[in-house]
C-alpha cells in the first residue's frame, strides 16, 4: 500500500502530464529505422551470403581506384589526369565553383576546394561503375562482393565475379530509385543550394514530399546532432559509392558532407595515395552516438577508398572498394 | 500491402505513444524534446520489433528503450535538457490544484533529481509499476529501486503540501 506521499506524488505527475496529445509520426519513424537496419546489415551482412546482396545496396564505404585495363573501359583515376598531375587544390578553383552555389558558414574548406576541382573535370568514359567490394569484420573472414551501378540508376549485384554478367544479361536489377534519388541530390549539390540539396539528400529514401518537421532542420543543421545531419551522412555515403565513377557526384556529395558540423576532415596516405579521411561522429548517428564512421578517399580525385566503422578507438567494420568505369555492354559479354 | 508484423507494430505504437511521451516529459521536463524521445524510441522499437515481440513484458521493454534514450541525450548534452529554473518550465495545464501542490515547483524538483532517481520516480508513481517491474525496467535490483525512491521521495516532499485525508 502507498503512503499518503507517494499517492499524492501519482496524482501530482497524472496532473502534470494531462492534456498533452501527441500522435508519433509514423513516416519519420519508418524512414529512420529502415536507415538503421540497413546499416546493421552493412555492418554484420557482409559475412553470410543470405545477406550480402541487402549489405551491398547500402555499401557505406570504401573505394580504391585501380586500373582494370580492359578494353572499352575508363579507369576512374584515369579519368582525372589533371588531378593526379596537381596534386594540389588550387584556392582559385575552388572560389569559382562555390559562387555558383550558397555554402553554410561553417563548411570544411578542403572539402569545398576538393568539389570545385572534382566538378571541373569531363565526365569518364563507360556507362557504368564497377565496384569491386571487400568487406572485414573484427574477428571474421573477408568477403568480397562485386556491385555494378548503371549511369541510368540501375544496379546489379554478385557474389563473385564471374556472376556478374549473368546478373546483366537476366536484366535483374536490384535498385528500387533510392541510388538514383541520392545520385540527383548529389549531382544538385553540385552547383544548387546546399539546404535544398540537403532536404533532397536526406529525404532520398523516402518518396513522400519531405515533411515539415525535416524541412524546419535544414535551416538549423549546423547546430549538428539532428536527424537530418545523420540522414544527410548516410545518402552521402551511398551516393559517393554509387556515383564513385562521376566526379559531378563525389563533387556533390564532398559539398554536403562540408555542411555537416559533426564531420571532421584530416589529411594522411593510404597505399601512398594522399587521402582525407572524413569522421562522422556519434552526433552524426542518433542514438547510436558510440558508434561512428570514417570515410577516407583520395585527396585529389575524391573517389572513396575505405570506410572504418566502430567506436572510437575500435574498428568493427573496415569496407574497401576498387572502382572501374566499364561499359555495360563489357560485363554482359563477361570482357571485365 | 502492408505486412503482419507491420501492422502490429503500428497497432502496438498507437496504443504506448501517449503513456511513453506522458513518461518522457518527467524525464525531461520539455513537451519538444519529449516528442523526440519517443520519437526516437519508437524507431529502435520498430528496428528490433521481433525482439520486442518476444519479450515476456513489452511495456517494460520499451519503457527500457526510452530510458536509455534519455540517458543518451543527458550524456550527451551533460545536464538537464531545460533548465530547471521554474520561470521557464512548461507545465501542461493551469494550477487548479495550489492548494495541494504547485506544479511548477514540483518539476522543477524532480528535474532536479539525479537522471536515475528521476527514472526511478516516473516509473513507480505516474507508471504504478512496482518495485520489481521498475527495477526490470532500471536493470538494478529492487533494493536500489527502494533506496532510489526512498531519496527521490525525500527530495520532492517539500513540494507536496499534505491536506488531510479522510479517514
Amino acid at each position: 500500500m502507498n503512503s499518503p506521499t507517494e499517492q499524492q506524488l501519482g496524482a501530482a505527475f497524472r496532473d502534470l502530464v494531462a492534456e498533452q496529445p501527441f500522435t508519433p509520426d509514423i513516416s519519420a519513424i519508418e524512414h529512420r529505422a529502415r536507415r538503421a537496419r540497413r546499416r546493421d546489415r552493412i555492418v554484420r551482412g557482409g559475412i553470410g551470403a543470405g545477406v550480402v546482396a541487402v549489405a551491398a545496396v547500402t555499401a557505406v564505404g570504401v573505394a580504391s581506384a585501380v586500373p582494370s585495363g580492359q578494353a572499352g573501359t575508363a579507369q576512374a583515376v584515369g579519368a582525372h589526369p589533371t588531378t593526379q598531375a596537381s596534386g594540389t587544390h588550387p584556392a582559385s578553383t575552388g572560389a569559382s565553383a562555390s559562387s555558383s552555389a550558397s555554402a553554410s558558414a561553417g563548411t570544411q574548406q578542403p572539402l569545398v576546394q576538393l568539389a570545385a576541382l572534382i566538378a571541373a573535370e569531363p565526365r569518364p568514359k563507360g556507362n557504368a561503375t564497377l565496384v569491386e567490394r571487400e568487406t572485414t569484420l573484427a574477428g571474421q573472414a573477408t568477403v568480397k562482393v562485386w556491385d555494378l551501378y548503371t549511369d541510368d540508376g540501375r544496379y546489379f549485384f554478385s557474389q563473385t565475379k564471374s556472376g556478374l554478367p549473368a546478373q546483366v544479361q537476366a536484366d535483374n536489377n536490384q535498385g528500387d530509385g533510392l541510388f538514383a534519388r541520392e545520385v540527383a541530390a548529389a549531382t544538385y549539390a553540385v552547383t544548387g543550394n546546399l539546404d535544398t540539396a540537403a532536404l533532397k539528400m536526406a529525404w532520398a529514401a523516402d518518396t513522400t514530399p519531405p515533411p515539415a518537421w525535416i524541412k524546419a532542420q535544414v535551416k538549423n543543421i549546423s547546430a549538428g546532432g539532428l536527424q537530418i545531419d545523420n540522414y544527410v551522412w548516410e545518402g552521402s555515403e551511398d551516393a559517393l559509392v554509387v556515383g564513385s565513377g562521376n566526379p559531378q557526384v563525389r563533387a556533390g556529395v564532398l559539398r554536403l558532407v562540408s555542411m555537416l558540423p559533426g564531420v571532421s576532415v584530416t589529411h594522411g596516405t593510404v597505399d601512398g595515395q594522399p587521402a582525407l579521411t572524413l569522421t562522422a561522429s556519434g552526433a552524426e548517428f542518433g542514438s547510436g552516438m558510440s558508434y561512428q564512421e570514417a570515410i577516407t578517399i583520395n585527396a585529389n580525385t575524391g573517389i572513396p577508398l575505405k570506410m572504418d566503422g566502430g567506436t572510437p578507438g575500435t574498428v568493427d567494420t573496415t569496407v574497401t572498394w576498387v572502382v572501374t568505369r566499364v561499359n555495360l555492354a563489357d560485363i554482359a559479354a563477361g570482357k571485365f | 500491402m502492408m505486412s503482419s508484423p507491420e501492422q502490429e507494430y503500428l497497432e502496438f505504437a498507437g496504443s504506448r505513444a501517449a503513456s511513453l511521451h506522458r513518461t518522457a516529459y518527467l524525464l525531461c521536463g520539455d513537451w519538444h524534446l519529449a516528442d523526440d524521445l519517443v520519437q526516437e524510441t519508437l524507431v529502435q522499437t520498430f528496428r528490433h520489433w521481433r525482439r520486442v515481440q518476444r519479450a515476456d513484458n513489452q511495456n517494460a521493454y520499451v519503457k527500457r528503450i526510452l530510458i536509455n534514450e534519455f540517458n543518451r541525450h543527458w550524456r550527451r548534452y551533460g545536464g538537464l535538457p531545460v533548465s530547471a529554473d521554474n520561470d521557464r518550465l512548461e507545465v501542461a495545464v493551469p494550477d487548479i490544484s495550489d492548494e495541494v501542490v504547485n506544479r511548477a515547483d514540483l518539476l522543477c524538483a524532480l528535474l532536479t533529481l539525479p537522471a536515475r532517481q528521476r527514472a526511478t520516480v516516473v516509473l513507480r508513481y505516474l507508471e504504478g509499476m512496482s518495485e520489481r517491474e521498475t527495477a526490470a525496467v532500471m536493470r538494478c535490483s529492487e533494493g536500489t529501486v527502494k533506496s532510489q525512491t526512498a531519496r527521490a521521495l525525500n527530495a520532492l516532499e517539500g513540494c507536496l503540501k499534505h491536506k488531510e485525508l479522510p479517514l
